[in-house]
């Protein structure tokens, strides 16, 4: 275990061909939501980005030069003076608005989750909308804007696990708060985990603390142990899209 | 063209220029920002998902961004990215959060949240930073044209590697495997985690 400035360091990353895509803007909102989970977590991600986000911008520099030939002074002039046009307009509504700077402070109650996650949970964890799923499972969807895939924070009680289950489709898990583990090992709090369709697995939080993940699911997932039926209303949740 | 003089030379007058908008609110430096790169932005949001948007939402978009090009100026650090890089993940960013208000989908979630522009936790010296834009330049113009052209693919027409995959009938594998070569040739970029393939779950 390694640690950077005390936190421990994520053990489970996304593969490059995650981080391309991410950093190409080109992944879906829920895997771009984990990823970015993932990154606040780990250095070492977040410094591939940023190559891979200058290999983007040197593709865009040498590639974007069509327009360049093509492009009419007369027409670029134009577009200038409008967007400086814009400008204009904008400073002066910036002057307005620091005249009557009012508390427009937000609040940040949940400063331990990570940055991409404050919007998205702006009155805290408890205020989430949290479905009770069988014992030990709470379910609070998240809205992501993602029509692929189902994006929601799972909270795993103490020692609570749940009952073996497969997915009919890709599920991306980051741990964000307590650990969990299965039969392929322990995961910590910005662990980023990959399930493909047809893997099973039963994770069980640490007896520690619960477990708060954040997961990106891309189709309903099927229970396959002895407890289907009672488990079945997590289904109602995740309606195949 | 893209000899390692001018590249150093044109990316040493674009970061003074932001440097000039942030400082001193100078239009002159403004233009010839808007003048380098408006017409790049058009070409990037045109060719992305060839078709998405519409000329009128390439031309709204782009003064989006040129208009957040002087707004933000002063996040701009040249020690940390190239005025390129960074003009390039504002037009990125731009783009999803234009798509996703037009979809009128969870408008709370900003691109910026997700791609924290200014963020750097292992600060990379100036000297290497321009090291790596000139290698950039030149390990691309070096690599095979097919892991080039998937690269490209990604970066510039807005292709996940499973889309490119369907369109060329490679097997997704081929597709993966000749975008990792691809990377692995910008080894002096990447060196340092080209291990983080063996965490991978889709080989």
């Amino acid at each position: 275990v390694s640690y950077v400035t005390g936190k421990i360091m994520a053990q489970h990353h996304p593969d490059i061909h995650m981080l391309t895509e991410f950093s190409a803007g080109v992944a879906p909102p829920g895997i771009v939501l984990c990823i970015a989970a993932h990154i606040d977590y780990c250095p070492q991600c977040q410094n591939q980005v940023t190559k891979l986000e200058a290999l983007g911008g040197a593709l865009f520099e040498i590639e974007g030069t069509e327009h360049e030939r093509t492009a009419q002074t007369g027409a670029l002039d134009a577009a200038l003076e409008k967007t400086l046009a814009a400008i204009d307009e904008l400073e002066a509504a910036a002057v307005d608005d620091r005249n009557n700077l009012s508390a427009t402070k937000t609040d940040q109650p949940e400063n331990s989750l990570p940055g991409c996650l404050r919007s998205l949970i702006p009155k805290g964890l408890e205020q989430l909308n949290w479905k009770k799923i069988g014992a030990s499972l709470r379910v609070a969807r998240l809205d992501a804007g993602d029509s692929l895939n189902e994006v929601a924070l799972h909270k795993l009680q103490a020692g609570g696990g749940v009952a073996d289950h497969d997915h009919r489709g890709q599920e991306i898990t980051v741990v964000l708060k307590g650990s969990f583990s299965d039969q392929n090992g322990l995961y910590m709090p910005g662990d980023f985990l990959v399930r493909n369709a047809g893997e099973v697995h039963a994770p069980k939080a640490s007896n520690d603390g619960d477990c708060i993940c954040l997961s990106t699911m891309a189709a309903p997932v099927r229970f396959t142990g002895l407890l289907t039926r009672i488990v079945n209303p997590f289904l109602k949740i995740y309606p195949s899209t | 063209m893209h000899n390692e003089d001018t590249i150093e030379e044109r990316r040493q007058a674009l970061a003074d220029d932001l440097k000039r908008v942030a400082d001193h609110q100078d239009r002159a430096a403004y233009a010839r920002l808007f003048k380098f790169f408006s017409p790049k932005i058009k070409s990037y949001l045109l060719s992305l998902k060839s078709g998405q948007l519409t000329p009128e939402m390439v031309e709204e978009l782009t003064q989006e961004v040129m208009v957040k090009v002087w707004t933000k100026a002063h996040y701009f650090n040249a020690s940390k990215a190239a005025a390129s890089t960074w003009i390039y993940t504002i037009a990125r960013n731009c783009r999803i959060d234009f798509l996703r208000k037009a979809n009128a989908t969870a408008v709370q979630l900003s691109a910026d949240d997700l791609w924290p522009i200014s963020q750097e936790p292992e600060p990379v010296t100036f000297l290497e930073q321009h090291k790596a834009a000139t290698a950039i330049h030149e390990a691309i113009s070096d690599l095979p044209t097919e892991q080039a052209e998937i690269i490209k693919q990604i970066y510039l027409k807005g292709k996940s590697h499973t889309e490119i995959a369907e369109l060329t009938k490679l097997p997704l594998g081929t597709v993966k495997s000749r975008a990792r070569l691809g990377l692995g040739r910008l080894r002096t970029i990447f060196d340092e985690r080209s291990d983080i393939s063996s965490e991978s779950n889709f080989e």
